[in-house]
């Protein structure tokens, strides 16, 4: 049985010396006075005793503990879980590529927001050039169009024939006395007219050589509009460079025909 | 070398320039904040959870950490919180079942000796009833107790360490010890 005494106390006011005495901390002078005070004190004699029983079963839990390992400690925002204990103090002088990092490293918060930044920018690029891509085509398209009702195919044809210009009002009767050579073409304009019934007017090429005749398909009159040889040089260029059809080829007996060009104004105009 | 500094040049530098200082702090005090933590749970696997759970509460507090109060006292007031914290998360669990203490009893694992089945039987019902003793103990008196069978603190460190006078500190271990004792006597095991 343990001591039943249960009226220990530390009246006799040594009660830290008799801690200090059971984990062995008092220094040699404290010991020996106490084992003196111990001899005249049945109390103090007592909680020795007790005392010793009480940590002889926290010694064998300690035993227990002493056989456990200790856990891994893993702390998530450390790179390295398993922490190098040899790693020197950072005095030397790093370079200003590993501060730049450092910087980054301190706050995650960098990372993102220069990531966001990064993303924000190629967007911004992306779209700039698709822009400015876009605006040149415009630009093109606009020119082209600008260009092309004064793009003529028929001034090449206009130096290859010389015929004239006949209009065809939409029911296919000519507005002039047919040419007798460009008679024999007369039912395939007519033809034609009939499988373009949206027209106003059919335009038939006997142009001279040095005059351009157009006519305005609304008003459906005949105006002529005369333009130097220069303009016909260039628009002849960029009859060349954009392959016109080349009436050149035309053998002689197809020149003397009727050619319509109505089809050609057509794409011009919706151009 | 992170070695030769001091808990306090650790943390300042874990602040500034090299977080992987706090490995140096972890490498020194997981032994012991383990075992403040077993000795305050008596279980091994809540122990490990509340010292994991110490060492991170740490690092994410590690600028709040002020230069007057020592690591070590600092971590040890985090670990008793956690395990504070851990103890009535498990109350809590086991409101339903049967007293804490006694449901935690049956869950100790109690190393096997090379003792007699009989003498074994009786160390390891000695071994319940401090536990018992020790879980009834209040939290300051408990932490003493545990620093300085489990940790091997000395009283001068205890008393740095809760930032407590030493004549404190031994006179919380002399009433804890004396707790200890009329709890054990009440019982009716005997210890030879």
């Amino acid at each position: 049985m343990l001591n039943n005494n249960n009226n220990h106390n530390s009246s006799c006011g040594f009660a830290g010396q008799v801690v200090a005495y059971l984990y062995d901390e008092a220094n040699a002078r404290e010991r020996n006075e106490f084992e003196t005070h111990l001899i005249n004190c049945p109390d103090c004699t007592d909680e020795i005793a007790g005392f010793g029983v009480v940590r002889s079963p926290i010694g064998d839990w300690r035993k227990e503990f002493s056989a456990l390992e200790t856990p891994v400690i893993e702390i998530p925002y450390l790179k390295q879980p398993n922490f190098n204990t040899n790693q020197t103090v950072s005095t030397a002088k790093r370079s200003r590529l590993a501060d730049f990092r450092s910087l980054f490293s301190l706050s995650p918060m960098w990372k993102s927001a220069s990531a966001a930044f990064a993303a924000l920018a190629v967007c911004v690029g992306i779209a700039l050039i698709v822009f400015v891509f876009s605006g040149s085509k415009e630009l093109a398209v606009n020119n082209n169009l600008q260009i092309e009702p004064t793009f003529s195919p028929s001034n090449k044809i206009e130096n290859k024939v010389s015929e004239k210009v006949e209009v065809v009002s939409p029911n296919g009767l000519p507005d002039t006395a047919p040419n007798p050579e460009t008679a024999n073409s007369q039912p395939n304009t007519s033809k034609q007219n009939t499988r373009n019934p949206q027209e106003n007017s059919v335009v038939k090429i006997a142009n001279n050589a040095s005059k351009q005749k157009t006519i305005s398909p609304k008003s459906n009159k005949l105006t002529v509009r005369n333009e130097t040889n220069t303009n016909n040089e260039t628009k002849t260029a960029n009859t060349q460079k954009r392959q016109a059809p080349k009436l050149s080829d035309l053998s002689e007996e197809e020149d003397k025909k009727s050619l319509r060009l109505a089809d050609l104004f057509e794409d011009i105009g919706t151009e | 070398m992170l070695t030769n500094l001091t808990d306090e040049q650790l943390v300042e530098m874990a602040i500034t320039e090299n977080p992987d200082a706090f490995g140096e702090i972890v490498t020194r005090w997981e032994r012991k904040i383990f075992a403040l933590c077993f000795g305050m749970l008596s279980r091994e696997d809540e122990a490990k959870d509340a010292a994991q759970e110490t060492f991170i509460s740490a690092y994410r507090n590690l600028k709040n950490f002020r230069g007057d109060a020592k690591v070590s006292s600092w971590l040890h007031r985090i670990a008793v919180n956690q395990c504070l914290t851990i103890k009535r998360r498990a109350k809590t669990r086991s409101e339903s079942f049967l007293d804490d203490e006694e449901n935690s009893e049956d869950k100790v694992f109690v190393a096997p000796s090379r003792l007699s089945p009989a003498r074994t039987t009786e160390q390891s019902e000695r071994l319940v009833l401090v536990r018992q003793a020790m879980s009834s103990l209040p939290v300051d008196l408990r932490q003493v107790v545990v620093m300085k069978e489990f940790e091997d603190m000395t009283f001068q460190q205890i008393s740095e360490t809760l930032d407590l006078p030493l004549s404190t500190v031994k006179s919380r271990l002399y009433t804890a010890l004396k707790q200890m004792r009329m709890k054990l006597e009440r019982t009716p095991l005997e210890i030879v």
